[in-house]
């Protein structure tokens, strides 16, 4: 459940390979619960955003056009579950197919 | 807030009119009747605008309003005053000093660090709007107050660290009669013990002050003695 006061934002443009970071390295001992995420297709065509965390794929957001968004979730309540969890060491990355992205993040750092 | 729901609410370990509460300095106790009440709060404590990722602040925090008064000393004699306090940032670690420049909630024989994992309370512990933690209750008197410092174990500057201090403030009578005191610190009367500052190294050193007041000369056994001394032999069974 997140904690108003323990939320934090992040915004990345995000670019096509290598890509970009998405927020800060969670830090020791801690847990990165992201409860929001809203993207911007900034590119005028398709353009598909991968995102990973140190490697490992977390997920695909589809833009079908530019000016496309995503918003998840789509009614973000106080007690919503987290939609992606990364382990301490770990950053989000995210790397678009065709152009930028704008990329803004909800998340709460935890010993949870 | 999960936990935080079990606790006991602070306010209801407010003293009232009448009240017992006897307070363990190194050199004894000091045994008091509460007299008068009033509460008062410090809402919002701004302890940093914005706390860097990883960093604690530049020194430790005495909480000073904008003439350089501390909030955790009473301003006269007659007050003892009575603290809760809860931390807006459910991550940040708060690290505490009393009397100032003495170290508090150790654990091992090292001396506590900031940015350790040892002797903090947090905002989860003790939330902002509480209920507040036990571990934030202190006690103080004239020429005695705390230090704060606060951590931000993340790796995001965390914004308007902020405490909230709720305060209670009491008039008293210092009680001197042997027997009286006695009776309350061995539990016949009801009374609120309380260690000011805590046991390690040892409790706050009595401010003369208040010694000259409370540290009267009695005669035990037909031995002179001084009460505060006397105190420490009640409570260890020695008198």
């Amino acid at each position: 459940m997140p904690e108003r006061a323990g939320l934090f934002p992040a915004v990345a443009t995000v670019a096509i390979a290598p890509g970009t970071n998405i927020g800060t390295v969670v830090p020791a001992n801690h847990r990165r619960f992201i409860y929001s995420i809203k993207t911007w297709n900034a590119f005028a065509g398709a353009n598909d955003v991968v995102l990973t965390r140190n490697g490992t794929d977390v997920d695909t957001l589809h833009h079908i056009a530019g000016g496309d968004m995503v918003v998840m979730p789509d009614d973000p309540r106080e007690d919503s579950l987290p939609i992606y969890i990364l382990d301490a060491g770990e950053q989000l990355l995210g790397v678009s197919s065709a152009g930028n992205c704008f990329v803004r993040i909800i998340f709460e750092d935890a010993v949870e | 807030m999960k936990v935080s729901l079990l606790k006991q609410s602070h306010e209801d370990m407010w003293l009232r009119e009448g009240h017992l509460l006897s307070m363990q300095f190194l050199q004894g106790w000091v045994c008091v009747r509460i007299l008068g009440l009033e509460g008062s709060n410090v809402k919002p404590y701004v302890l940093s605008a914005s706390l860097a990722a990883g960093t604690a602040l530049a020194a430790w925090d005495d909480l000073l309003d904008a003439s350089n008064r501390r909030y955790t000393e009473p301003p006269a004699n007659r007050f003892i005053h009575h603290y809760f306090w809860g931390v807006n940032k459910p991550a940040v670690r708060i690290y505490f000093q009393y009397p100032s420049r003495q170290d508090r909630n150790a654990l091992v024989a090292i001396q506590r660090a900031v940015g350790g994992d040892v002797g903090y309370v947090d905002g989860n512990m003790s939330p902002y709007q509480g209920p507040f933690s036990a571990k934030t209750e202190f006690f103080t008197v004239k020429e005695l107050y705390t230090a704060f410092q606060a951590h931000n174990p993340l790796a995001d500057a965390m914004p308007l660290v902020a405490l909230n201090l709720d305060v209670m403030r009491y008039t008293y009578e210092i009680l001197t009669d042997p027997e009286e005191v006695k009776a309350i610190l061995l539990g016949k009367r009801q009374r609120r013990l309380y260690t000011m500052a805590g046991i390690d190294p040892n409790p706050a050193e009595v401010p003369q002050w208040l010694r000259t007041l409370a540290d009267v000369d009695l005669v035990v056994g037909g031995k002179p003695e001084k009460l505060m001394d006397w105190t420490l032999k009640v409570m260890e069974g020695r008198a």
